[in-house]
């Protein structure tokens, strides 16, 4: 049968690009110019043990972001003291913090 | 903020007529009471910048301050026999089966029980025989996912354990394992019950919580009595052939006293054995090679619940949506039901059918935890809501077919006797809530509508539907048994008009069956969008015998039945459709009445476009009739759109809607016999921008053209739409 192999998405993201990380966050629903688009698919494809998620805490209002547990049953864990207003507020922080653990490089493009 | 799980509940059945009773069942993690109401849904989006809910209060079925309790939910599978065989006066048993452990990574799993005579396999594939206090192991573990042949012998002269591999591994030699320890007297009963994979915990009144669960494929467990005369042959007591009545619920016993055993939980039948040699793929035609049952510690298609209160709809009630509100203070929690038309008192011309198959197939998914590709499909970070969290934590309320099985095997039976929390007014903007929409336009427009649901269309077919002259299919109907879709046929080919609302429709046969109420079965074959993929040789459906899998692989594409099929998924940027040059015709004049503009929804609830989410496209290739016509089609639907696998058949590249033309959807009419007709939206988004500004839009006027159209009895001509579709559009 066939597995999921968590160690699947191999695209290594360049750290140095700033324009990338300033494309999404000047148009967070795409379309993508095609590096970028490579830049989402790999975060969004990496290993569901610790990758981040976002738990509702009050419908259309507020999230908490967490990282999943990568194992059934068990919760997600809560990051404590991060929470958004919006989806949008959400996706751009979560951009960041991934390009800083996929990179080791902080994203110095400014805030929307 | 309110809990919305802190009372779950289930009504059984799920559908049912106004005179007719529901059974609500409660559990609570906390109140002791709660009030129940009664509403009729009119639109379950809660979203405040959505259609708007709405909600019609009734006065009936409703209760105050309802005791509730909490209540467990016994999962996972198991076949059961409340007495074992008379053993008479043997000096002890023989037990032989076949055995493919496929999750070794547990503390402690029974493949057999009773009595003093258990069999386990333990933590990291170690296979142990009880007998009282006496325990023996096998000295090397098992493997996941192969064959032995087990041999138990258990009396006053000897325990012992043997294990060979039936499996051929080019690595593993064929080996054989044995054990043997000191004689224990002890032996089972008849009065014991005999379990297999599960080991019994207790019995509280009529139900049975059994503890230990099984994962894998069991396989022709049989039983012998030992004789205190060494040459004596030994008394065969029982032999379960798991090949006999794979659709039903017993395993047979074909031994001298029919101890037949009870399947609980549903474990999957028509499973390959230790014998399938891949000469044939359906238990049908080899029954010898599928005498195996795969079980599942969790499985569950019944949560077996008392009943908290039973709900009495009147005679008169409106067929629709409709739930349960429980509530307490600081707790809200809604529990579906269906109230549908009684066949043959029809109220209006129109149908709705509410797809519960589909609903029944994604209730309770947790493709957000398990399925990696889940947020590279929709494109955006995972939201959990309270009802996902909950469900992850509480994986015995059952799973979904978009799920497997924690020991990776794909579902294959899915239930509605267990709360659906995915299902109802929230946050899971799918399915359910987007056919509320639907819902909430007709109200909005003033049509009367009759609501019935998959479950009727499979049940009554023809006599349903013949009472309307429109009959209308949702968001997104995508299973389907061969019961429903022959009766859409027979009804379009009858001179009956079929809207089609959605997309994505028609794609996966299912099965329902008498033996198992408010349960389907779906099988994933090789082709298709899946989460997972069916093991080789268990494609067929143990339910009907029929292969599963996808519609379009039996010679039944979507096309064939609604001019459209599946091509593409996208779930955030959704666009709109353009008007083609077909249908300029004057034949089609209906359909655009009032509109000012070629471009037809560039609005819409999900994604902002009536394309979006998943998409049909028209090929006369897969089916779409001739006469049929491209009324509309997609543009831009970009890069987000990938082309459904089962759309290409080598390796290639260029496979987004930006490449690749088939990533579209097409808006497509056509006449069927006796001046019926049929017209498909191909877009799930299609229903979610009905209400755009009130319903005041250009989605909505078409799809109000077209519903007029078809209650108006003048014949459709049949000649009207000869032509080739897509030379028109490409004209």
């Amino acid at each position: 049968m066939l597995l999921y192999d968590p160690d699947n998405a191999i695209y290594q993201i360049d750290g140095m690009r700033m324009d990338l990380a300033r494309e999404y966050r000047d148009n967070l629903r795409g379309p993508f110019s095609l590096e970028l688009q490579r830049v989402l698919d790999k975060m969004r494809s990496t290993p569901m043990k610790g990758r981040y998620a976002l738990i509702v805490d009050e419908p259309f209002r507020r999230f908490s972001l967490a990282r999943l547990s990568g194992e059934r049953g068990v919760p997600p864990e809560r990051i404590d003291g991060v929470t958004y207003t919006s989806l949008a507020e959400a996706e751009w922080d979560l951009f960041k913090r991934r390009w800083q653990d996929l990179t080791s490089h902080s994203v110095t493009v400014e805030d929307p | 903020m309110t809990s919305a799980t802190d009372l779950i509940g289930y009504c059984q059945p799920l559908t049912l007529r106004g005179g007719e009773a529901t059974e609500l069942k409660i559990s609570s993690n906390g109140p002791q009471h709660c009030d129940v109401t009664v509403y009729r849904i009119i639109c379950g989006d809660i979203d405040p910048n959505g259609p708007g809910e709405a909600f019609e209060r009734m006065g009936w079925g409703g209760a105050v301050r309802l005791p509730v309790t909490f209540q467990p939910v016994n999962s996972g599978s198991f076949g059961y026999a409340a007495k074992g065989p008379d053993a008479g006066s043997a000096t002890g048993l023989r037990l032989t089966l076949s055995v493919f452990p496929t999750l070794i990574e547990r503390s402690c799993q029974c493949l057999f029980h009773w009595g003093p005579l258990r069999l386990d396999l333990l933590q990291g594939g170690i296979l142990t025989a009880r007998l009282g206090e006496t325990v023996i192991a096998l000295s090397s573990p098992m493997l996941e996912r192969h064959w032995y042949r087990i041999e138990v012998n258990a009396g006053a002269q000897i325990l012992s354990i043997s294990a060979e591999l039936v499996t051929q591994i080019a690595s593993v030699p064929r080996q054989e394992i044995k054990s043997c320890a000191l004689p224990c007297a002890d032996l089972a009963r008849t009065d014991d019950p005999v379990l297999i994979a599960a080991a019994l915990d207790r019995a509280d009144g009529k139900r049975l919580f059994t503890t230990d669960a099984f994962n894998g494929k069991i396989e022709t467990p049989t039983l012998f009595a030992m004789r205190p005369d060494k040459d004596q042959a030994d008394d065969l007591l029982a032999v379960w052939d798991f090949s006999l009545d794979q659709s039903g619920t017993q395993a047979t016993d074909t031994g001298p006293q029919g101890c037949h055993l009870t399947l609980i939980n549903t474990p999957m039948r028509g499973a390959s054995g230790s014998n399938w040699d891949s000469s044939a793929e359906s238990w049908q035609i080899a029954p010898d090679q599928y005498a195996a049952i795969h079980f599942h510690e969790d499985d569950m298609t019944d949560c077996r619940w008392e009943t908290s209160l039973t709900i009495h709809p009147p005679h008169d009630a409106r067929p629709g949506f409709y739930i349960a509100r429980l509530q307490d203070e600081g707790v809200q929690s809604d529990v579906p039901f269906f109230l549908s038309v009684r066949p043959g008192r029809a109220k209006a011309e129109l149908l709705l059918i509410a797809p519960t198959a589909t609903y029944l197939s994604y209730a309770n998914t947790h493709i957000k935890f398990d399925s990696h590709n889940t947020e590279n499909l929709y494109e955006a970070p995972m939201t959990l809501s309270e009802d996902e969290l909950y469900l992850n934590e509480h994986r015995d309320l059952g799973l979904s077919h978009y799920d497997t099985h924690a020991d990776d095997s794909g579902v294959i039976y899915v239930g509605e006797r267990r709360p659906l929390l995915n299902t109802r007014p929230g946050l899971y903007t799918f399915n359910y809530l987007n056919d509320t929409h639907i819902v909430k336009w007709l109200e909005t427009k003033g049509f009367a509508y009759d609501v019935a649901t998959d479950e009727d269309l499979h049940r009554y077919g023809g006599d349903l539907l013949d009472n309307y002259r429109v009959v209308m299919t949702a968001s997104h109907p995508e299973y389907y048994s061969t019961e429903m879709w022959d009766a859409l046929f027979a009804y379009q080919q009858s001179g009956g008009r079929h809207m089609y609302l959605g997309g994505n429709g028609f794609y996966w046969r299912v099965a329902y069956s008498e033996a198992h109420p408010g349960v389907i079965e779906n099988r994933r074959g090789m082709s298709g969008v899946r989460t997972w993929e069916g093991e080789p040789g268990e494609h067929h459906l143990s339910f009907t015998g029929e292969p599963g899998g996808l519609w379009r692989s039996h010679g039944r594409a979507p096309q064939r039945l609604v001019g459209t099929g599946f091509s593409s998924t996208f779930f955030v940027r959704s666009t709109y459709f353009r008007r083609s040059e077909a249908s300029r015709d004057v034949a089609y004049d209906f359909v655009f009445e009032g509109l000012n503009s070629d471009i037809i929804g560039d609005f819409g609830f999900r994604g902002g476009g009536c394309v979006g989410l998943e998409i049909d496209r028209w090929d006369a290739g897969l089916g779409s009739p001739p006469g049929s016509v491209i009324l509309a089609t997609s543009e831009h639907v970009g890069q987000g759109g990938l082309l459904t696998g089962e759309e290409y058949i080598t390796t290639t590249r260029g496979l987004d809607g930006a490449q690749n033309g088939r990533v579209r959807g097409d808006m497509v009419f056509f006449i069927t016999p006796g001046g019926g007709a049929v017209w498909s939206t191909g877009s799930i988004a299609w229903a979610t921008s009905l209400m755009w500004d009130g319903g005041k839009n250009s989605v909505s006027r078409v799809t109000e053209n077209i519903l007029k159209r078809f209650f108006d009895p003048e014949p459709f001509p049949v000649a009207a739409s000869d032509g080739d579709a897509r030379a028109s559009v490409s004209s």
